[in-house]
């Protein structure tokens, strides 16, 4: 029996496969759910945010496009825009302060505007234009020309003015328009500075959120906010990638990203989450969930061992006691001292043994008395043709010597000896026990020298009913050899008959009879003690046909005895009226 | 007359039942005792059999057998088995083979005179409306220990029988049975072993696993070459030669 067909095998593997794989399943399904609904939740948070800071962006945006129109839907702007008399730009100065001071209301957070005309006449407000530098040099510089069409409003990127007297340090970006009028045929631009400062304070909006890691804007250029080297964020890839997707940052760590882009402005605006950061909780329950699986598993598998082991482990032992028991050694017993189905089994299994060894024991008593029975029948099959043929050998001799009695004698002994070895059964017909008795008789005669007469009466409906074989002829021996001997002859009545349910049979000699103590004697051993006698004192005779008699049919039938001293005696046998179905 | 045959191996048993005195007065004779089913089988062709008594445990064929043949072969013969078993399938076989009595041993001369008495009422009864006698002749007592000397070499060629065996065998002087025998048989002793011997030899040569010697061995002759020349004045020709012609 190899190791994968032990009943340990079975149960262990049962045992995991009920305990292990269910909570395996039930783990992997919890912690799939939980970390998908948590990277939802992440999701959306992250698209609010993203959302809410953008609309910011619009707001400032729409703002600064009011601001434009505020000033180019005004008269003094077409006039600003046509005009190429220094003079007229002198007195329009004047008077675009005035407007531009009710205007800037709409977006306080400007640091400058300035407006250039096609002839190159320059107005600046609220901040100082430097008087060495011309409106050619505004146009000219990096971050003006990078503005594609500025028919449309742009904003530039971040620049320090330098064209600026005081404020150079101060970086600012330009919403920039080039105002076209229909009607005058002439475009004027209208830069509006506004500080770097605003649009870092919309990005940094909520990023004390602590899973987000930081925001930025892009152009086509580079990186608006922040500065291009400050970012950890590979532009290209920032560019390249679409919304949601995870991307190495330069100190490689794993960032999600999402970006949108913002309408008029050719920007994009992006989150970046740092993947460590914003999935720390759903790797904490991945975590849990993995330990946890792996902790109960190990836990089933050494309660799947135990309790595999503790089942078959008394199997096992008890398997071992058997092979013992096969090998012929019925001396071992089942010890177990536990209380469930293993000790009843054990229980079991000991009384079985006990059991079988009786029945071994018993079977081997048999067999012995069955060998000494078959070797007795052997003897007494074996023996009688020798002494069959031996008697015929005599018989010859006789014949030879014309010895006709010697001759008789032999062949009634012949007789004898073949009824009394011919069945095995322990009952015969009453007529075979007539025969029987008849051929003692005879030899009887023959010994006593013809002084012995013998009568045997018998009710022909009684001769094929059975009786225990040869109960007459010890009777009729004991009234030979005690009645009639002593006296050297005698005759010998035996009579048969019926009694409602019983058979009688009556043997009466005309012997010495007995004298009344000693037939008190035997009165009282034949109703007590004839078992006994016949037993140990082997005594054959009456008490050994009472004893067979009493055994067979009960106590009720027997042999009784009766005697008058000088006239004979009188015995009576009573056995049950049994049919005799067989050899009629 | 009622001619008796007694079969029996044990000779004793069937001496003493051949030598009762009541024979005479039962009007039956006794015409021989044999030992087996075959000796028997001789002296029913030879001599014509009325009853056979017959044990049934016999060497060579047993009584049982005999009976089957008797039955088959001579209707009229009557048989009585005589035997020390009480065996159910004997009296069953006897029964069947038509024996008149199974008498169990040892044997109740009484018993065995009524059933030899039975058989004579029965062939009386028959023989009222035939012919009293049959007409075979009846042989001399002389003839008979020469048929009964026969049937003991038929029985016995393997062994080394000399003339002083068979007479002593029958109670007579060398000399007068040689003569008896030459007078009765028409040739002597000695020729008819040989006769009887030489057939024997015939036959076993047919069996081609048998070697020569074996065969001579096996009919009486233990010097094979003597064997040979004998065979060979007899049938002119040698055994091989006998058995080159017999392929």
């Amino acid at each position: 029996m190899g190791f994968f067909h032990s009943l340990f095998f079975k149960l262990l593997l049962c045992l995991l496969l009920i305990s292990v794989i269910p909570l395996s399943i039930v783990g992997w399904i919890t912690y799939q759910k939980a970390s998908s609904s948590m990277t939802d939740n992440l999701n959306t948070h992250a698209d609010y945010i993203i959302s809410h800071k953008l609309t910011a962006l619009e707001n400032m945006y729409d703002d600064l496009n009011r601001m434009s129109d505020g000033i180019t839907s005004n008269n003094l702007f077409s006039r600003f825009s046509e005009n190429s008399n220094p003079d007229v730009h002198q007195q329009l100065y004047l008077e675009l302060d005035r407007l531009l001071i009710s205007i800037e209301k709409i977006f306080p957070d400007f640091e400058g505007i300035t407006m250039i005309n096609e002839k190159g006449y320059l107005y600046y407000y609220d901040y100082s234009f430097d008087s060495n530098k011309s409106a050619f040099d505004i146009i000219q510089s990096d971050w003006f020309q990078a503005l594609e069409n500025t028919h449309t409003p742009q904003i530039s990127m971040s620049h320090t003015r330098d064209y600026s007297r005081n404020d150079k340090d101060e970086a600012v970006y330009s919403f920039v328009l080039s105002a076209w009028d229909n009607k005058l045929r002439t475009s004027s631009y209208i830069i509006i500075d506004f500080k770097s400062d605003l649009i870092s304070e919309i990005l940094n909006q909520n990023t004390d959120d602590a899973y987000i890691a930081g925001s930025l804007i892009y152009g086509r250029e580079g990186y608006v906010v922040p500065h291009a080297d400050s970012s950890i964020l590979p532009f290209d890839l920032v560019e390249k990638e679409k919304s949601g997707s995870t991307i190495a940052a330069k100190d490689e760590e794993q960032y999600l990203i999402f970006k949108k882009s913002i309408p008029h402005m050719n920007w994009w605006i992006v989150e970046y989450f740092s993947i460590n950061n914003l999935y720390k909780p759903v790797f904490d329950m991945k975590l849990i969930t993995y330990s946890t699986i792996i902790i109960s598993v190990f836990v089933c598998i050494f309660a799947s061992l135990f309790v595999s082991h503790r089942i078959s482990s008394p199997i096992h032992r008890m398997r071992r006691k058997m092979y013992e028991i096969e090998k012929g050694n019925f001396e071992e017993e089942f010890i177990t001292n536990s209380k469930d189905e293993i000790g009843e089994l054990a229980n079991g299994f000991n009384h079985m043994l006990t059991q079988i060894k009786q029945l071994i024991h018993s079977v081997t008593l048999q067999e012995k008395l069955k060998k000494q029975a078959e070797i007795t029948a052997l003897q007494l099959q074996i023996n009688p043709h020798f002494i069959y043929n031996t008697l015929e050998s005599i018989n010859s001799l006789a014949r030879k010597n014309k010895e006709i009695e010697i001759s008789r004698l032999i062949v009634l002994l012949g007789r004898l000896l073949r009824l009394s070895i011919s069945s095995f059964e322990e009952e015969v017909q009453i007529k075979q026990e007539m025969t029987y008795t008849k051929y003692y008789l005879e030899i009887q005669r023959f010994r006593m020298r013809n002084q012995l007469d013998y009568e045997l009466n018998i009710d022909p409906e009684i001769e094929n009913h059975m009786t225990v074989k040869w109960i007459l002829q010890p009777i009729v021996e004991n009234a030979v050899v005690h009645g009639l001997d002593p006296l050297g002859y005698g005759k010998i009545t035996i009579t048969g008959y019926q009694e409602e349910e019983t058979i009688i049979f009556s043997v009466t000699d005309n012997g010495i009879g007995i004298d009344p103590l000693s037939l008190e004697k035997i009165q009282q051993q034949l109703q007590y003690k004839s078992e006994e006698l016949t037993k140990y004192k082997r005594k054959v005779g009456i008490f050994n046909v009472q004893t067979r008699l009493k055994l067979h049919y009960g106590p009720s039938y027997g042999v009784s005895i009766d005697s008058d001293l000088g006239k004979g005696s009188y015995i009576k046998i009573i056995i049950p009226k049994v049919a005799g179905g067989k050899n009629a | 007359m009622h001619k008796l045959l007694i079969v029996d191996d044990d000779w004793f048993i069937s001496d003493s039942l051949r030598s009762m005195d009541e024979w005479l007065e039962m009007n039956v004779d006794v015409v021989s005792t044999a030992e087996n089913g075959q000796e028997a089988i001789y002296w029913l062709e030879n001599e014509g059999i009325d009853i056979v008594l017959t044990d049934i445990r016999m060497p060579h064929m047993d009584g049982l057998t005999l009976t089957k043949y008797i039955y088959e072969n001579h209707p009229n013969t009557k048989v009585i088995i005589m035997s020390g078993y009480e065996d159910f399938s004997y009296a069953q076989k006897a029964l069947r083979y038509n024996a008149k009595e199974y008498i169990l041993k040892p044997i109740d001369t009484d018993e065995l005179f009524n059933a030899i008495k039975k058989i004579q009422q029965e062939n009386s009864k028959k023989s009222g409306t035939e012919i009293v006698e049959k007409n075979d002749s009846y042989n001399t007592h002389q003839e008979r220990l020469i048929i009964s000397s026969k049937s003991y070499i038929n029985q016995n060629y393997m062994k080394p029988l000399s003339l002083k065996d068979l007479a002593e065998r029958v109670h007579l002087s060398e000399h007068y049975f040689g003569q008896l025998f030459k007078t009765i048989n028409g040739e002597s002793f000695s020729a008819y072993i040989t006769k009887v011997r030489m057939e024997k030899s015939c036959e076993l040569l047919k069996n081609p696993i048998l070697k020569n010697y074996e065969v001579s061995e096996m009919v009486g002759y233990i010097d094979s070459k003597h064997f040979t020349k004998i065979f060979k004045k007899t049938f002119g020709c040698t055994p091989k030669e006998y058995r080159n012609k017999l392929m």
